[in-house]
């Protein structure tokens, strides 16, 4: 890494998002900044949990397709419950 | 292998490949000695032929040029009678030239290198993509023309490989059962730029005859002009020969000049007792290098000197061709300098902002831990200093 002073900046930080859930609390549909959209399917899910020796990172991916074909990738935070979206 | 016949590619010959490599692919293969001079000579003639149609010429590469055609209907008419035309001019620019004794001018003579004129396929559309996808179907003498709105009809039933798709692209979009453009123009748009990204949105309008990009022509410079007045008329060659070839590098390293290559050149004097001498010629091989331009000019000055001294000599760059390639063969080093050439502009260019807005304003992406399963820990942006 270079010195302390460069400043650094993350990249692909997950941004919060709603996300309607189904009966089966998988996710349905997911507001956006051009409204709520439909979830079509879900391609793929997997799980991730990391660093439980720091503050646990304990996260269930899906990689859905929404209405009019777009692909986006979800994830819920199961320590806090909070729903995300981010490029895997 | 510089470029390769569709039967050869059908059996893997591919350009770059080594001649043993492509002998042992196709033990048939029938090679023919490239001539690049050649080449570039006839194209550079095509150019100068299709600009008595439109000033608005643009050549992407050796063997291929965009005509633009906006407001020639008037001249010509139709479509078609303006495809008639350009076959006109076509089929005289690649007329042998006769050579001339015009004691003002040398004119050189070159003989068809093949024993029939080189074929040209046409293809006439609205923006550049369908026009050159028609060139493709076209036939010698027999022009294809898609008209005005039927753009998408005629591009549904293109294979895949008419875009400019990379070879890792083309393949992805096989895989998912796309062979055609009316295939991926079905898909809509958004679902191709969550696949590809951003040049998914390029590819997805070109396939669906929705990108029509224009022909942008590059204008041919007006003649450039050195003098040099000398303080007392001058006899001697040795220093004519000097006076030319500091002429010559004054106009080379003219702002105009740049991007073109000087393809005539004329020299003029006026002599003493209100005489003058002029002597112009025409490059066999245009160049922007200053010994091959004054080479006719030195000739002429030792075999047919002006008959009084010097007064004032000039020098203008009457004609120029586009700074192609001349030798795609040796196109590498040329590449290497331009990338060298963009680092230092880069850095220079970093520090200026960086003094300006004294603060860094520009970044760059560094690796982190690439393989981190979590996203975002993979990657960051820092502070670009060149």
């Amino acid at each position: 890494m270079r010195n302390g002073g460069d400043r650094l900046r993350a990249l692909n930080v997950p941004k919060q998002v709603e996300v309607e859930l189904d009966a089966n609390r998988q996710p349905a549909a997911v507001k956006t900044l051009d409204g709520v959209r439909t979830i079509e399917c879900v391609n793929e899910t997997w799980r991730l949990d990391d660093e439980w020796w720091r503050q646990p990172i304990s996260r269930c991916y899906y990689e859905v397709v929404l209405d009019k074909g777009r692909h986006v990738v979800l994830f819920e935070d199961l320590v806090t419950g909070e729903w995300f979206v981010q490029k895997p | 292998m510089w470029q390769v016949s569709p039967q050869a590619r059908r059996a893997g010959v591919k350009a770059g490949l080594t001649v043993s490599q492509a002998i042992g692919l196709c033990p048939t293969l029938r090679l023919c000695e490239a001539d690049p001079v050649h080449y570039d000579d006839q194209f550079t003639r095509l150019l100068a032929a299709l600009r008595d149609v439109s000033p608005v010429i643009e050549a992407p590469e050796l063997g291929r040029a965009f005509v633009g055609t906006d407001g020639l209907e008037r001249l010509y008419g139709e479509p078609g009678k303006i495809v008639e035309k350009i076959e006109c001019v076509v089929r005289s620019a690649w007329l042998p030239t006769v050579p001339t004794e015009d004691s003002a001018s040398t004119v050189e003579y070159h003989a068809p290198r093949t024993t029939h004129l080189f074929s040209v396929l046409l293809g006439f559309g609205t923006g550049k993509f369908v026009s050159w996808v028609a060139a493709t179907h076209a036939k010698p003498g027999s022009a294809v023309i898609v008209p005005v709105g039927e753009e998408a009809r005629f591009l549904a039933a293109q294979p895949l490989g008419v875009l400019p798709l990379d070879s890792d692209t083309h393949r992805r979009l096989r895989q998912l059962g796309l062979c055609t453009l009316g295939a991926l123009v079905a898909i809509p748009e958004q679902a191709i730029v969550s696949q590809l990204g951003g040049a998914g949105a390029r590819l997805w309008r070109l396939a669906a005859g929705k990108l029509l990009e224009p022909v942008v022509g590059r204008e041919a410079p007006e003649p450039i002009v050195a003098s040099m007045t000398f303080f007392s008329p001058v006899t001697d060659r040795e220093m004519l020969r000097q006076a030319v070839a500091q002429l010559l590098d004054r106009a080379l390293k003219h702002p105009r000049r740049t991007g073109w290559r000087v393809q005539e050149v004329r020299v003029r004097a006026e002599l003493e007792y209100s005489a003058s001498w002029m002597h112009a010629a025409v490059l066999k091989e245009p160049t922007a290098d200053r010994d091959r331009v004054a080479a006719p000019l030195n000739t002429r000055l030792e075999q047919s000197p002006p008959v009084k001294a010097v007064e004032r000599l000039t020098v203008e760059f009457t004609a120029f061709a586009p700074g192609t390639i001349e030798q795609q063969l040796f196109a590498r080093d040329a590449n290497a300098a331009a990338r060298a050439g963009r680092r230092r502009a880069l850095r220079a260019a970093a520090q200026e902002i960086a003094l300006r807005l004294e603060r860094p304003m520009l970044q760059h992406v560094i690796e982190l831990q690439p393989s981190s399963r979590i996203p975002e820990r993979r990657y960051a942006l820092i502070d670009y200093e060149p």
